[in-house]
Parts: structure tokens; C-alpha cells; sequence
């Protein structure tokens, strides 16, 4: 473990000493290092892994009665945020302890504030893998024992908790995996107009344009999302850079190689401007796409208002009650068309868990978040849910989804089964580029530059290099 | 000075009655204890012996307090025995959910914990000084106890210093043994201290005992502690430090060898604490840090005059002082300064708080186009708003002109170069704005002229009204243009120079200016009104909403739909009916409506101009133009949100208000500002009504005898009254304006050229995790404060003496 210079002491203590000094002749100065640059956990390595290791045996046992445990998430809708609890009571029912989850749609500026603060939660999870990494970096969270990588690792598709490495350390683990590379279509549009879903890229733009003439809005899009607000144009980036170029231009893209102002990058950035600013080609809820809520989306394409929104399989969460999704529903979902040279790239996205507190309640949870019975768990509750509010209708897909090679397929429907194969053996399946980022860009300029862009403030070279002037050195 | 003695000179009668009190209090104690202890076998709690001792004090102490009261209380028979029943009613009640609640619980022992330990120590705090007076061996071994108690416990208590035996948890409880060890220590060295008499033998037991201290807490440092001391340094910040106070000490007239030895001390610490990196180093290392350290603060000790007993009632004089004050500076160091000084520091380091990266953070904050873009400043000479600006400057220059009463004081040549002046800008301008294309161009040579020009008028137009302090010819009209005119100005500034820091100096100025003039308005015109209070009660209900929530209101007012949809925002939905409106057959009656308002204004222009009231002709020819223009608008269909679609049909055209593009994007600004002026102007209104009403009727009364009209009483008499109020109500707004926050997080999170400074460091130290960049956002922010605090605070200060 690292520990910091205490530069920073000496003025305070100084300042200190001088009113120690001021109050009587005989105060003995405090000679205190300051407790402000004390990390959080001094010695966790060693006794992590001892603890968690005869912990991890004793959790069917019932060792962990009594013990809680505090997890907080991104999830915060009635659906994700509820079959979350539902598959953590699962676990705490079953080993007599008690695990309470809270899910905050503003989690990446909060779980900030609760570190900094000295008030995390037991279990954080992460949707960006950069800040997994920052967080176990700065010596907030705590690496991965080596056992409860023993079990994991094996139960997913090779290097799906690579993202979340640096310094020999594994700082988080995947427990939900997201298949963005989705396009859903309004059924009753594509038979009224005998549209077919294309295969290409260049067929999608066709598509779009004769929708249009035959004046039909081809597409619902919004990227507002709080604090968050483009990261829905960053995900279309990452999917046509993916398709447009190659997996070798999007790694060295992510990794600063590549930059924003590259030509390349900017034509794909113009692609997708030029897309929505056609007149007619976009129905923004919100007035204009920079000022629609994503989740805004799901009633204008249900209702036939545009044809076509692109977004991940969490999207089904943002559907109206009682939507029916399938080849016989109200909406349909594909495979985003990819640049017809054969390769079917896919983009995806995901969760992972780390932790805050060294405890052998907090390892056991965190085992079960990312294992096969536990990915299970959640997708029955979560798909029981979906259904519950379906009613009669074939239920939408459920929005949770794993790429656990171990978990119960059973529990997924044909349609989800299908993602689920397509995860788990995706090749080049590449993980959300922004969140890989630095959050100077990937949380910050390529989100906030990104929606001048598509609002109109800016031309997308000049957003483009003003990503580039905050791409830290 | 607190007297601790025991009550004497009681009678008989109260003695009894403290004897009945205590058994009456240890009987309601016991039985409070048995039933907590009965109800926790009943309820099935789970309490420790200490949850049902504080059990059995808020039973007994509540019922004890109640009845207590009962013997006190002045009031009728009826009303002790209410308010007693009420008392031990609460009481049981309070009782009852301390057993059952475990949250109430938790609270009730933390309030009773922190009022017991901060009683024990303002006790002792005030026994120890006691002994400062009536034994000084007792007080010097009490001090030496209490420091070394307290240095060890904090180096205990931080995992600095702890005992190598045993593992895990156990080993920081069993550290805690070092405590009374080092405290006892510390203790004989202190009256070691006072046994020794003269001075080469009090220094060296001084340094003696120091040192021996020094060596015990070195001893036990904890491996991540121990500094890698580093030579250079360890020399050089004693010696500095001891220069520096030797320095100090000479300016104050003090002894230099005391002070030096004390600046040394200082140094050894930075030198030996402060600047190398902790837990690098070795025992020996740490053991030379302490123990020299400890030789110094002896040393200091035993070089310090002997004890007389005026010194040591000066001594017990001021600690008292401290003692009173202390928990306040405590808190406020806590809660202010150390945060302060901390935000400074890690605005020079990297993103993590690791690397000391100098003014780095700065320099990113300022290379950032969006905090400071000034490269479209040659477009204000090109704006629309500007060429507005500079016709309404013409028209009330030329107002002026023909305003000015007495002549003899006519000063032709400068203002009528000024007028002709800024008629040729208003030209200029507007041939620029004509031929610029889209606005966006920079025309230099005319930017260059319009610059020229502007500063010319300004400069005559200051030096015309020095010359002419009372015969401004500014009134009415005039005033009014002129007053337009620097909006536009402002605004044509405003459109241009874009942003983050830019958006907050906008905030401050636009905010300020409008609640506080609209405030100042309301509270001077409804003054004696009929129906004043209900009307100041309906304005300065916004004062009672959230920023929060006033600004998810405004909001959902701004809010755009698709032209396909029904427009759901309030604003919207009229924007575009008004664009029906005039797009359908009501538009000519409507624009008739106008034409005759306009009318009835023309007819009183000309009333105002004959009868020689030249304000109300000039307000009523200014207020008739745009009425006259929107009238125009109605005729042609041109206003309101609908536009032609290909097929000649309407479609709705709504605003969008918060996230406008390019130019109009300024506006988004004013957008997020309205809901903020919206309640800062009750806030205004209140205070500045409050002062308007404390004017003194008999200057009131003076003016009126002097024959002065309402607005010359206004401007001359009540504003010069309150100006130390408007300026209170001015700084309160812009310290408040200038920490804005919630409302843009709100409506549009700093999109869309929006983003203010305090959004800009939330979002850089928690979103993007850039701790130095939020730092030194924030210590901008703190700058820029500062100075209107510094005023405010000035000018309390001068009111007070």
C-alpha cells in the first residue's frame, strides 16, 4: 500500500502549533500527521485474502448470520433497482443476513461524494470500468481476492473482467453485461410500409431517407440524461467506429491513439449528424434531440411517432407498461446493421462490483453478484417483473442480461437467448468506449462537446479538437 | 471566572428539600431501571447494561424535571399541574421509544455522550487553570498529563503510533496502553520542571525530559509513518523556522533564544514530518524525529521565565478566555478554515490529490474554450442587439438635446458632437449588421470605428454631466433611453462573450440588477397602496420554494414538444396559440386592439408634451413604438411560433428556451436566471420595503414643503435614505448569484453554454473525478467573493462604530 507524502500537514500543523503557542507557555505542540491524508485501509491485501477465504467456505453454513451488507447502484428504475433486492434478499434469506440495495440515477456523481466523504457503502457498482480501476487505484476500494477470482473467472467468456485490471490488481467484477448494438423497430410501421431491416449500414441510411419521403419520422432520438446528458451520442460513435472502421482504429481510439480530430473519427461524427439533421428524419420528444430524455423514447416508437430507435437491451426497461416486443408485437428488435464486410461487430456495456469494506459478508456478496446463481436470480426476478406488468401480452425483454457462461439459459426468453448467444460469443465484442476513456473525456468532453455537436452549438470538428484539448497527457 | 464551590448558606427548609429531591430521583432511577430492564424481557429488546442506565435517567430525570417545574412554575394551580402532566408524559414517551426504537437510541446516547464529555472537559478545562493558581506544580503536571495524553492518543487514534504485538483488530485497542504511559511521563517531566530552579539546570531538564518523551513515541511509530528523513531539509527548516521567530521575536520585543527555539521546533517539524514521505523510513529515523523535536519543546519549556504570580494570574486570565471560546474556534476552523486551506493546497495537485503539479490546474481550467471564449468580441459591434443599442443611444442623446431646461448652462459643442457622434454609430452599426453575413463576420475597420465612436460619447456624455450635475437634462424620456440603451449594450456584450466564467459574471449582473430594481420598484410603488400586503405576501411567496424545485417548475414552463405534438409547456403552448393567432382571421382585430392602445399613448404623449410634463410624453412615445411594432407584426403573420411548412400549411415552431443554438444560445442563460430573479426579488422587495417605511416622515414632509414632485422625493430623498440597505440587499444577491448551482444542475446541467462556475467544479471534482481542477475551480469561485464580502463585512463594521 502507497502512502502519500504529508506535504500538505505542515501548514495546518503549523497554524496549529501557533494557536497551541498563543494559549499558555506550556502546551506541548501536535506533532499529529494529519488524519486528511490517512488512506482509508491501511493493510487489507494480506487478511483479505485469508479472511474471504475461509469466509467464502462458511457462507452455506450460515457464518454470515447476522452480518449486512450496503449496496449502491446505477439501477434505479422499479424494475432494475427492485429485482436487484429481489435476487440479493435471495442470498441473504438463505444465509440469515441482511443485504439492502440503493439505486441512484445520478450514482457516478454521488459514489464521488460518498468515498471522499468516508461514507461509501459496502458494495459500489460501477458502470464505467475507468472508474473501477480509478477507485481501486486511489486506494478507495479493495482488489479482488484470488479465490473469488477462482471461482468467477472461469464463469465467463475470456477477458471479460479485463477491463477492470491495472497494477496486477482485478479491482472489480462484471455481474450484468449489456448488448447495445440493438435496433428496435415499430412493427406496424415496417408492415405498413413494407420495410425490410437492413443488412448495411448504407441500407439503414436508405431506409431512412424513404421513410421520409413516404413521411414517416424513421427515428426516435434524445440524448439527455442528467448530469450524463450525451452519452447516448457516444454510443452511436462507438458503434460506427466499430462498424465503419475496425476494432484495431476503435482500441487505439480508446487508448488516445487515435484521436478526435483524426479524419476518420470526424467523418463518422458527421455520419451520424448528418442522420438526424436531415428535416424530418428525427422525432425528439423534448423539442430537440439535445433536450430529449433517452428514456423519453420508448412512448413515441410504441406509439408509431418514429420507426426506428437504436439502444442497447436495457432499453426494454424504458418501454411502456405492457409492451409487447417480437415478431408478433408492437416493436421488434435487431441486430444494428453492420458496414457489410462480412465482420458483425458488437458493442456492449456492463456492470461491475467492487468493494469498499474488507469483510467476509462483503466477499460472499460479492461472489454472488457475479455468479452463475446469482445472474440467474436476477434475471427470474427481474423477467418475473417484466411479465407482471405485461399482463397478458408477451412480456418486452427484461433489461438484465449476462454473458455468465454457467447462468440457466432457461430463465431468458428465445428472444433474450439469442443476446445472450451473441454475447457470449461475440467476436470483436468491444466494451463501451467512453467509459473506458479518462473521465476528463469518456465522463466529461466527449459527453458535453458531443451535445454542442448534435445541438447545434458547435461543427463537429471544432468539438471534436476540443475533445482532444482535454484528453489528459 | 467560574466559581466550582458547593452551595453554602442553605436554610433548613431547602436542605430538606434537596434531601427529598436526590431520594425522590434515586427511587424513580431504580424503578426506571427495573422496567427497562422487565420491558426488555417482555419485548424481547436486546439491551446492554449501559442502554438501561440511560433508560433510567430519561424516565426519572423527565419525571423528576416535570415535577421540579411544577414547584417553580408562576402560573394558576391548573396550568402547573398541564404542563407537568405534559412534561412526564413526554417524558415516558421518550422513554418508551428509546427502548423500542434502535435509531432513537443511537441519537439519544450520542446527544448524552456529547453533552457529558463536553461538560467534563469545560469542568476540568476550568479546574485545570484553577491550579494554575493555587499550585503550580499541580498545574504543571497536569499539562505535561494532558499533552502527552493528548499527542498520544491522536498518534494512537490516527494509526500513526500503536504497539507490534498481536494481530489484527486487537492490536489498535492495546495500543491505547501507550497512552497513560507517555501521558505520565509527560507529567513528571513537568513538575521535574518546576523542582529545578535557575536557569541552565531548567533548560537542560527541559530538553532532558523532552527528549526522553520524544524517544518513547518515536519508539512505537507504526511502519507507515516513519519518515525517510532527508538531510537537507532537516537542517534547513530549523534553521529557517528559528530565524524567522527569532526575527518575529525581535520585532515584538521579545527574548530571541525563546522564540528561536520555538521557530526551530516548527522547522524540525516540517523539516522532519512534513517533507519527507512517511512510511519509507526506519524506527532510528523516526526516533531522531520525536526526540529531537521533543528536546526543542522541552527546551522551549524550560527556557521560559519562572512562574510568578502575576504571570500565572495573567496566564488563568486568558486561558479562561480560550477556554470560552474555544469550542466556537473550533468549529469554525473545522468547518471553514481547514477546508479552505485544504481546497487551496489541492488545487495544485494532480487529479488524484497525488502529484504537487503547481499552477497546472489553472492553466487547464483557463485553456478550456468553454470557461473563457472571448474570440467572438468583435461580433458585438455586429449584433442586432447592438445596432439597437446604438439607435435608442442617438434617439436619447438627441432626447437630451431638447430636455435641458436652463440654457444658460448649454454646453453645445461636446454633447451635440456626442449626439451627431453616436447617430453615425447607429449608421455604422447598422450598415455593419446589414452586410455582415449571418452576423458572424469581422468587419475590423468598422469594429474599429464603432469602438472609437463608443468611447468618444461615453467620455463626453460623463464629462456633460459632471459639468452639469443638476441639469442633466437626464428625466423622464431621456433617462428611459438611455437606460434601454445600456441593456442592449449589455446585451449585445452578453450574446458575444460566452463562457463559463463569463455566464457567472452575467448571472451576477443580470440577477442583482433586475430583483433588486424590480424589488426597489415594487416596494416603492405599492408603499401605502391599497392591498400592499397581500400583494408583498403573493411576491415573496417564491422566497419559500427550493431552487430545486422552482427551477423543475420553470422547467416544465420552458418545455419544447415536437411541432406534431400539443405543446405542454406553458410558454410554448401560448407561443405558438399566438402564432395561430395571428395566422388566423382574429389578426386584424387583434392588431386594431393594438393600433388604438397606441393611439390612446400618442394622445397622451401629446397631452404630456403640451402641459409641459415631458416624462410622461416621452414614457408614452417610448412605450407606443413597440406596441405599434408588435401591432405591425400581427398584420403580416409574423409572430408567434408557427412557421410555413412545404405545402403552405402551419406547423408549430416552439422556443427552446434552455437549449437555443449559437447566438440565441446566450439567452439560454437568462432562461435558467428568470426562476432566480423570480425569487430573489420578494427577497428585495421585503427588505428594501422595510427600510423605505423607516425613512423619517418629517424629510418626507420637508421635500413636500420644498414643492418637490414624487419622483424627485423618490430619487433625492428616500433612495439617498436607504442606499446602505440596497447596498446590504445588492452584496446578499451577488454572493448568493455567484455560487449558483442547483438551478442550472437542474435545467440544464451546464449544457448548452449554460455552465457556471459551481457546476463546472462538481462536475470536474466528482463527475470526471479531477479533484485539483474542482479545487481550483473552487478557490476562483472563493476569489471572486471574497471582495464583495470584504465589503460587506466593511461596511457592517462601519455601521457598528
Amino acid at each position: 500500500m502507497r502512502i502519500r507524502k504529508l506535504r500538505m500537514i505542515a501548514p495546518v500543523l503549523a497554524a496549529g502549533l501557533i494557536l497551541a503557542a498563543c494559549a499558555g507557555d506550556e502546551e506541548v505542540p501536535d506533532e499529529t500527521p494529519d488524519d486528511t491524508t490517512e488512506e482509508p485501509a491501511e493493510e487489507p491485501d494480506d487478511d483479505a485474502d485469508d479472511d474471504a477465504a475461509d469466509d467464502m467456505d462458511d457462507a452455506a453454513d450460515g457464518d454470515l448470520a447476522g452480518t449486512a451488507v450496503t449496496v449502491f447502484g446505477p439501477e434505479s428504475s422499479e424494475n432494475e433497482a427492485g429485482s436487484m433486492q429481489d435476487m440479493l434478499n435471495a442470498f441473504a434469506e438463505a444465509n440469515d443476513m441482511t443485504i439492502s440495495y440503493t439505486g441512484a440515477r445520478d450514482f457516478s456523481d454521488q459514489i464521488g461524494a460518498q468515498a471522499e466523504g468516508g461514507n461509501p457503502p459496502d458494495i459500489a457498482i460501477f458502470p464505467q470500468p475507468g472508474r473501477v480501476v480509478d477507485f481501486g487505484e486511489q486506494g478507495f476500494t479493495l482488489p479482488i481476492p484470488q479465490d473469488v477470482l477462482d471461482t468467477i473467472t472461469p464463469q465467463w467468456p475470456e477477458g471479460t473482467n479485463a477491463a477492470y485490471e491495472a497494477g496486477g490488481e482485478t479491482w472489480g467484477l462484471q455481474n450484468k453485461t449489456d448488448l447495445k448494438s440493438i435496433l428496435w423497430y415499430n412493427n406496424q410501421i415496417f408492415a405498413d410500409g413494407g420495410y425490410d431491416v437492413p443488412d448495411t449500414w448504407d441500407g439503414l441510411k436508405d431506409l431512412s431517407d424513404e421513410m421520409i419521403a413516404d413521411g414517416v419520422t424513421p427515428w426516435c432520438v434524445g440524448i439527455e440524461s442528467g448530469p450524463a446528458t450525451g452519452w447516448v451520442f457516444t454510443d452511436w460513435m462507438e458503434e460506427l467506429v466499430l462498424r465503419l472502421e475496425d476494432e484495431d482504429v476503435y482500441d487505439q481510439w480508446v487508448a488516445g491513439e487515435v484521436e478526435f480530430s483524426d479524419d476518420r473519427i470526424v467523418a463518422i461524427g458527421q455520419e451520424i449528424l448528418d442522420l438526424w439533421n436531415t428535416p424530418g428524419a428525427v422525432f425528439a420528444a423534448g423539442g430537440s434531440i439535445a433536450s430529449t430524455p433517452f428514456g423519453d423514447n420508448g412512448g413515441p416508437l410504441v406509439n408509431g411517432d418514429c420507426a426506428m430507435h437504436r439502444q442497447a437491451n436495457f432499453f426494454a426497461a424504458f418501454l411502456p407498461e405492457g409492451t409487447s416486443v417480437g415478431p408478433d408485437g408492437e416493436l421488434d428488435v435487431a441486430y444494428f446493421p453492420a458496414a457489410g464486410d462480412g465482420r458483425e461487430p458488437v458493442l456492449t456495456a456492463g456492470t461491475a462490483a467492487a468493494a469498499f469494506r474488507d469483510a467476509p459478508e462483503v466477499w460472499a456478496v460479492i461472489e454472488y453478484l457475479a455468479s452463475a446463481e446469482g445472474t440467474t436470480e436476477r434475471q427470474r426476478a427481474q423477467a418475473a417483473r417484466v411479465a407482471l406488468d405485461a399482463g397478458d401480452e408477451d412480456p418486452p425483454p427484461s433489461g438484465y442480461m449476462s454473458s455468465n457462461l454457467e447462468q440457466d439459459l432457461s430463465v431468458y426468453s428465445e428472444l433474450e437467448q439469442s443476446f445472450v448467444e451473441i454475447l457470449q460469443q461475440a467476436a470483436p465484442a468491444r466494451f463501451d468506449a467512453s467509459d473506458m476513456m479518462p473521465g476528463a473525456v469518456g465522463a466529461g468532453s466527449f459527453w458535453t462537446e458531443g451535445t454542442s455537436a448534435v445541438n447545434g452549438d458547435k461543427s463537429i470538428e471544432e468539438a471534436f479538437e476540443a475533445i482532444d484539448a482535454t484528453w489528459p497527457d | 471566572m467560574v466559581q466550582v464551590s458547593l452551595p453554602t448558606g442553605l436554610t433548613e427548609q431547602q436542605r430538606r428539600r434537596g434531601v427529598q429531591a436526590v431520594v425522590l430521583l434515586v427511587v424513580l432511577l431504580s424503578v426506571s431501571y427495573v422496567a427497562a430492564t422487565v420491558a426488555e424481557r417482555d419485548l424481547g429488546l436486546l439491551l446492554d447494561t449501559w442502554s438501561r442506565v440511560v433508560a433510567a435517567i430519561i424516565g426519572a430525570g423527565g419525571v423528576v424535571a416535570s415535577l421540579a417545574s411544577w414547584r417553580s412554575s408562576p402560573h394558576s394551580t391548573a396550568r402547573r399541574i398541564t404542563i407537568t402532566a405534559l412534561g412526564i408524559a413526554s417524558a415516558l414517551v421518550l422513554w418508551y421509544l428509546y427502548l423500542t426504537d434502535v435509531l432513537v437510541r443511537a441519537t439519544v446516547q450520542s446527544v448524552v455522550i456529547a453533552i457529558v464529555v463536553s461538560a467534563v472537559v469545560f469542568v476540568a478545562a476550568n479546574k485545570w487553570f484553577d491550579a494554575s493558581l493555587k499550585d503550580w506544580r499541580r498545574f504543571s503536571a497536569l499539562t505535561g498529563v494532558i499533552g502527552g495524553a493528548a499527542v498520544s492518543g491522536l498518534l494512537v487514534g490516527n494509526r500513526n503510533m500503536g504497539l507490534f504485538t498481536g494481530s489484527g483488530e486487537a492490536l489498535a485497542d492495546r495500543s491505547l496502553l501507550l497512552v497513560p504511559v507517555i501521558a505520565v511521563l509527560c507529567g513528571a517531566v513537568g513538575i521535574a520542571l518546576t523542582a529545578v530552579k535557575g536557569q541552565p539546570g531548567k533548560a537542560i531538564v527541559g530538553a532532558a525530559g523532552g527528549a526522553v518523551a520524544g524517544l518513547l513515541i518515536g519508539a512505537f511509530f507504526r511502519s507507515g509513518s516513519l519518515p525517510a528523513l532527508e538531510p537537507v531539509a532537516l537542517l534547513a527548516a530549523p534553521l529557517l523556522g528559528a530565524a524567522l521567530f527569532a526575527g518575529l521575536g525581535q520585532v515584538r520585543g521579545r527574548p530571541i533564544v525563546p522564540a528561536a527555539v520555538t521557530g526551530a521546533a516548527f522547522g524540525w517539524l516540517i523539516g522532519a514530518f512534513g517533507i519527507p514521505s512517511l512510511g519509507d523510513g526506519s524506527v532510528i529515523e523516526a526516533i531522531i524525529g520525536t526526540s529531537v523535536l521533543g528536546a526543542l519543546v522541552g527546551l522551549r519549556l524550560g527556557l521560559s521565565p519562572e512562574a510568578t504570580m502575576e504571570s500565572r494570574i495573567r496566564l488563568e486570565r486568558k486561558a479562561r478566555a480560550v477556554i470560552f471560546l474555544a469550542p466556537a474556534l473550533l468549529f469554525i476552523a473545522a468547518t471553514l478554515v481547514i477546508p479552505t486551506i485544504r481546497t487551496m493546497w489541492l488545487s495544485l495537485l494532480d487529479r488524484t490529490g497525488g502529484e504537487f503539479v503547481g499552477l497546472d490546474q489553472y492553466r487547464l481550467a483557463f485553456g478550456d474554450p468553454n470557461f473563457y471564449d472571448v474570440r467572438r468580441w468583435a461580433d458585438i459591434f455586429v449584433s442586432f442587439e447592438f445596432l439597437v443599442f446604438t439607435i435608442i443611444l442617438a434617439v436619447g442623446l438627441i432626447t437630451v438635446l431638447f430636455t435641458r431646461k436652463q440654457i444658460d448652462q448649454f454646453w453645445p459643442p461636446r454633447l451635440s458632437i456626442a449626439t451627431g457622434g453616436s447617430v453615425l454609430l447607429a449608421g455604422i452599426a447598422s450598415i455593419g449588421w446589414a452586410t455582415a453575413p449571418e452576423q458572424a463576420a469581422t468587419p475590423t475597420v468598422l469594429t474599429f470605428l464603432a469602438i472609437v465612436l463608443l468611447l468618444g460619447i461615453l467620455v463626453m456624455v460623463i464629462r456633460y454631466l459632471k459639468a452639469h450635475p443638476g441639469n442633466s437634462g437626464i428625466s423622464g424620456g431621456s433617462g428611459m433611453a438611455l437606460t434601454l440603451a445600456m441593456i442592449f449594450l449589455g446585451l449585445a456584450l452578453f450574446t458575444n462573450l460566452r463562457g463559463t466564467l463569463f455566464n457567472n459574471i452575467w448571472w451576477v449582473f443580470l440577477v442583482t440588477i433586475v430583483a433588486t430594481g424590480v424589488g426597489l420598484a415594487i416596494a416603492a410603488l405599492s408603499d401605502g397602496a391599497k392591498g400592499e400586503s397581500f400583494a408583498k405576501a403573493m411576491i415573496f411567496m417564491p422566497m419559500a420554494i427550493s431552487f430545486v424545485g422552482a427551477s423543475i417548475i420553470w422547467r416544465f414552463m420552458y418545455i419544447a414538444r415536437p411541432p406534431t405534438n400539443d405543446q405542454t409547456g406553458v410558454l410554448n403552448s401560448l407561443w405558438v396559440g399566438l402564432g395561430q393567432l395571428a395566422n388566423s382571421g382574429a389578426a386584424v382585430p387583434v392588431a386594431i386592439g393594438f393600433f388604438l392602445l397606441v393611439g390612446g399613448l400618442v394622445l397622451l404623449a401629446l397631452r404630456g408634451f403640451l402641459s409641459g410634463a415631458m416624462g410622461i410624453g416621452w414614457g408614452s412615445v417610448f412605450a407606443a413604438l413597440p406596441l405599434a411594432w408588435i401591432g405591425s407584426l400581427f398584420l403580416t403573420g409574423n409572430i408567434g411560433g408557427v412557421t410555413e411548412g412545404p405545402g403552405g400549411q402551419l406547423i408549430a415552431d416552439p422556443i427552446l428556451f434552455l437549449s437555443g443554438t449559437n447566438q440565441v444560445g446566450a439567452y439560454n442563460n437568462f432562461f435558467i436566471m428568470v426562476p432566480f430573479i423570480w425569487i430573489y426579488t420578494g427577497f428585495a422587495m421585503v427588505i428594501l420595503s422595510a427600510a423605505i417605511k423607516g425613512v423619517p416622515s418629517d424629510l418626507i414632509d420637508a421635500s413636500n414643503v420644498d414643492g418637490a414632485t414624487e419622483s424627485q422625493k423618490f430619487w433625492r430623498v428616500v433612495v439617498p435614505q436607504i442606499a446602505p440597505t440596497i447596498g446590504v440587499v445588492v452584496t446578499t444577491i451577488i454572493v448568493t448569484v455567484m455560487k449558483v448551482f442547483d438551478m442550472v444542475a437542474v435545467m440544464t446541467n451546464g449544457n448548452f453554454g449554460t455552465e457556471v462556475l459551481a457546476n463546472a467544479m462538481w462536475k470536474a471534482a466528482f463527475t470526471q473525478g479531477n479533484r485539483g481542477l474542482g479545487s481550483a475551480i473552487a478557490v476562483m469561485l472563493f476569489l471572486l467573493v471574497l471582495p464583495i464580502m470584504f465589503v460587506n463585512i466593511r461596511r457592517m463594521q462601519k455601521e457598528f462604530h
